[in-house]
């Protein structure tokens, strides 16, 4: 498997630096910011991060690869956070040249922790719960390049994975994202 | 084996039907959702739909809008990444409609699976029925505020024609 791998690291990236892909390509690296919608809570929070973007010729192929957090936040004597990191492959499905609809499918990571507040309630502070779930993630995005200015209102969906019994009793665990983004391509 | 070979060529012809290029129409029937909660959901929809658009009514029994089921339609612009030109479809479709619970988006991103051999070399096949896939978030506004819901997976069937 190692070799496997190698090889088709070796592959992607002759693909990659080979003169036509290399020099039509755009990179750009962005700032998000938005809201993020909790499986179980019907409460918007606020919610932030970054990613990487690089897209082919025509953005008939994108690649992407983002990290999300949402801030800690404290009360009643604990406080808990969320985080999330994600690679995702996409293409663009309309025409029109510097701007369009954009959609995007891959995988990642949703963890979080909700924890004793050690200056509430005076315990060590280790985290009472934590959790790291895989899955499915996709999103669609709206998206403006005007000159290296990358701007982008998107919605992702992250679906992590649920066990056999969790899926007999039709149960998901959706993660929403509403955000904004802004960057710079090149 | 003569009923395997009649319905061998049944399905090449069958499948072969998208080439002429006419318009075609697919409907779906969808029946089992996951939940973003504990106890799943019963929701149904039934969808009609081209390569470019896609009409539907849907209700969800287990959102209650004063006693009653959610209950709407909607329209929806769809996107293909790959139409019914290929054997495995994916698209993205963006929408809007009107329920009981007021006017509401819908973003779906969906795939359609036939449900027939894999090694059959043709489109996407007509008058048979094929599986759906859809990942749908509606958004729905309420008096006082923008309901986020979601369908983690919504699956049925699909039947061109």
């Amino acid at each position: 498997m190692p070799r496997m791998f190698a090889v088709i690291c070796f592959m992607g990236l002759a693909w990659l630096v080979q003169a036509d892909v290399a020099t039509a390509a755009t990179w750009s690296i962005n700032s998000t910011g938005g809201v993020l919608q909790q499986p179980t809570s019907h409460y918007y929070h606020a919610i932030y991060g970054a990613e990487a973007l690089f897209a082919t010729t025509n953005d008939g192929l994108l690649i992407r690869a983002s990290y999300l957090e949402r801030p800690e936040f404290h009360d009643a004597g604990y406080s808990d956070k969320d985080y999330g990191w994600f690679g995702l492959i996409g293409t663009k499905v309309t025409k029109a040249a510097n701007h369009g609809l954009f959609a995007f499918i891959g995988g990642g990571r949703m963890s979080g922790y909700v924890k004793a507040d050690p200056d509430y309630r005076g315990t060590s502070g280790e985290p009472n719960n934590h959790y790291l779930i895989s899955g499915l993630t996709v999103a669609m995005a709206y998206a403006v390049h005007l000159g290296p200015v990358y701007l982008a209102a998107e919605h992702q969906t992250f679906v992590g994975y649920v066990d056999k019994v969790q899926l007999d009793a039709l149960v998901g665990w959706p993660f929403h994202f509403f955000q904004i983004k802004a960057g710079l391509a090149w | 084996m003569r009923w395997v070979k009649v319905a061998c060529l049944w399905l090449l012809a069958a499948g072969n039907a998208f080439a002429d290029g006419s318009r075609h129409y697919t409907v779906t029937g969808q029946f089992i959702s996951l939940a973003p909660n504990a106890g799943g959901q019963n929701a149904y929809a039934l969808r009609l739909a081209t390569n470019e658009w896609e009409i539907s009514g849907f209700s969800n029994l287990g959102i209650s809008i004063n006693g009653r089921a959610l209950t709407g339609a909607t329209y929806d612009w769809r996107f293909p990444i790959c139409d019914d030109s290929c054997w495995w479809q994916f698209f993205v479709q963006t929408g809007v409609g009107a329920s009981n619970g007021g006017p509401l988006a819908e973003l779906t991103w969906g795939s359609v699976l036939p449900l027939v051999p894999i090694w059959l070399p043709f489109t996407a096949p007509r008058y048979l029925p094929a599986l759906r896939l859809d990942m749908t978030t509606q958004i729905i506004a309420t008096r006082w505020r923008a309901v986020t819901w979601s369908y983690p997976l919504w699956a049925g069937i699909s039947v061109a024609f």
